[in-house]
């Protein structure tokens, strides 16, 4: 790949960094992605929706990990900057804990990325179906507790829902990898490699790997070149993209506001809905040339909305 | 001419920790990588592989490595390369690693090519890890003196063609 097409390609982004207490450790990994030429992380929360009355349900969203100036180098040089979100992972098995998954509670619209893992078919079915989420995950390390079935898919494609295959388990035994990829072709049968999210979900920072060997991971699991270069990219976007959305009042127009530059870091204040804000509109749609949004992608994606 | 194709990926060997220097050798990386195939692949990977595979540069202070396969077997080579998570260091043990691949070129002078023009990008992210004054300005002056050519001053005669 020669640079000048390196600069042209989406941003390459990992959307499950498992969010622990020790900050030493999730520091390490987030430096280790920086260097491997990831442009944005998400550290993922896993939680299991309690069942009883009052239970706090959902932790707030974890904080950003600190980084010195020298981490950030790579990107300061190409003038790019480093992203770092949020993403929360529900397990849901019964149907109360699938009430607890509503993107009107306050403590859910904190974060970034709202992913789920469907534990048996009902729920995965009700997940592709009606559940409001960006990104159904699967535990991929085991053999699947129920058999995939096209009909769930094919409406979760439709939503612009993404499906998730992780691969870290994969690389750290060799009975896992088994599973993984018996699991992973077994999705990929049905999807045809569309909307797929490869990420991580590494424990350690060796346990990540470069977006493009990544990639070719993906070719294994049985994409295509470019569906599985998409897989670490573009579909990580839209993702992102349709979890904006989702935190839109209407679901037909989000706007961002650039609030502040600093090298690094970018601050981004949502608006939660259809502003009508004239100068906000001119202000953004000024700024909005300048972004580096996938072509095509976005209008793609409200569309798909307002036809629901 | 009727030649074998080749296709040459230029790795970059990622340890735990930036600052060490490992003694790793074309030998060390070309077991690792057949180990990783035979597993992965199987023995229908190791036969399709061993003909046209080897390392053909290893460089231990930059942390490149070149390996060589047939155009045809590059699928199997790139979908092995993630799955290594470690080299064996000589004395029965074996230390944490794995390989980021950076370019797949055609030949080697490609890959030459790529690599001078990475490195040149890398540089002046060393310049941010100095931690005095002075050596931040000795580390200028070698970036200087090894990105700027140099014109031969003109004399007399030697210069008329």
């Amino acid at each position: 790949m020669r640079n000048s097409e390196k600069n042209k390609m989406a941003r390459f982004c990992d959307f499950n960094v498992p969010y622990s207490e020790n900050t030493e450790n999730l520091r390490q990994i987030v430096e280790m992605a920086i260097k491997l030429g990831y442009e944005s992380v998400a550290l993922n929360c896993t939680v299991t929706p309690g069942t009883t009355k009052g239970q706090a349900v959902v932790p707030p969203p974890p904080k950003p990990v600190e980084l010195s100036e020298a981490t950030l180098a790579p990107f300061m040089v190409q003038g790019k900057a480093f992203q770092q979100l949020t993403r929360l992972t529900a397990i849901i098995e019964t149907h109360e804990q699938k009430y607890k998954v509503n993107p009107n509670n306050s403590t859910i619209t904190a974060y970034d990325i709202l992913a789920v893992q469907p534990l048996n078919l009902k729920m995965f079915e009700a997940a592709c179906k009606e559940l409001e989420v960006d990104i159904i995950s699967l535990d991929m390390t085991q053999k699947l507790p129920f058999f995939l079935r096209l009909t769930p898919i094919k409406r979760a494609i439709a939503r612009g829902v993404h499906f998730e295959i992780v691969y870290a388990p994969a690389i750290r035994d060799s009975t896992l990898r088994r599973y993984v990829i018996s699991n992973a072709t077994d999705l990929m049968t049905f999807c045809k490699g569309k909307n797929i999210v490869l990420s991580s979900q590494a424990e350690k920072a060796i346990e990540l790997r470069g977006p493009h060997d990544v990639a070719n991971l993906g070719v294994l699991f049985g994409m295509n070149q470019a569906q599985a270069k998409d897989a670490v990219s573009i579909n990580c976007r839209s993702a992102l993209l349709h979890a904006e959305t989702r935190g839109s009042a209407v679901g037909v127009i989000s706007i961002e506001r650039i609030m502040k530059q600093t090298p690094g870091v970018i601050s981004v204040e949502r608006i939660p809905s259809a502003s009508t804000d004239k100068r906000a509109l001119e202000k953004d749609s000024g700024e909005g040339q300048d972004r580096e949004d996938p072509p095509g992608k976005k209008p793609k994606l409200v569309a798909k909305k307002k036809i629901k | 001419m009727v030649r074998f194709k080749h296709r040459y990926v230029l790795a970059e060997l990622v340890f735990g920790n930036d600052l060490l220097v490992y003694n790793v050798t074309q030998r060390v990386v070309y077991a690792a990588v057949r180990d990783i195939i035979e597993q992965l692949h199987g023995g229908y990977g190791i036969g399709l592989f061993t003909p046209g595979m080897s390392v053909k540069y290893i460089n231990e202070y930059t942390r490149m490595v070149m390996v060589r396969c047939r155009r045809e077997n590059l699928k199997i080579l790139a979908s092995a390369i993630p799955f290594i998570k470690h080299l064996p260091d000589g004395k029965g043990g074996q230390f944490p690693c794995f390989l980021r691949t950076l370019h797949v070129g055609g030949s080697i002078k490609a890959c030459q090519k790529w690599l001078v023009q990475h490195n040149r990008q890398v540089l002046p992210t060393l310049l941010l890890r100095c931690t005095s004054e002075e050596e931040k300005s000795r580390m200028r002056k070698s970036i200087f003196d090894s990105t700027i050519v140099k014109e031969e001053p003109w004399t007399e005669g030697k210069n008329d063609t």
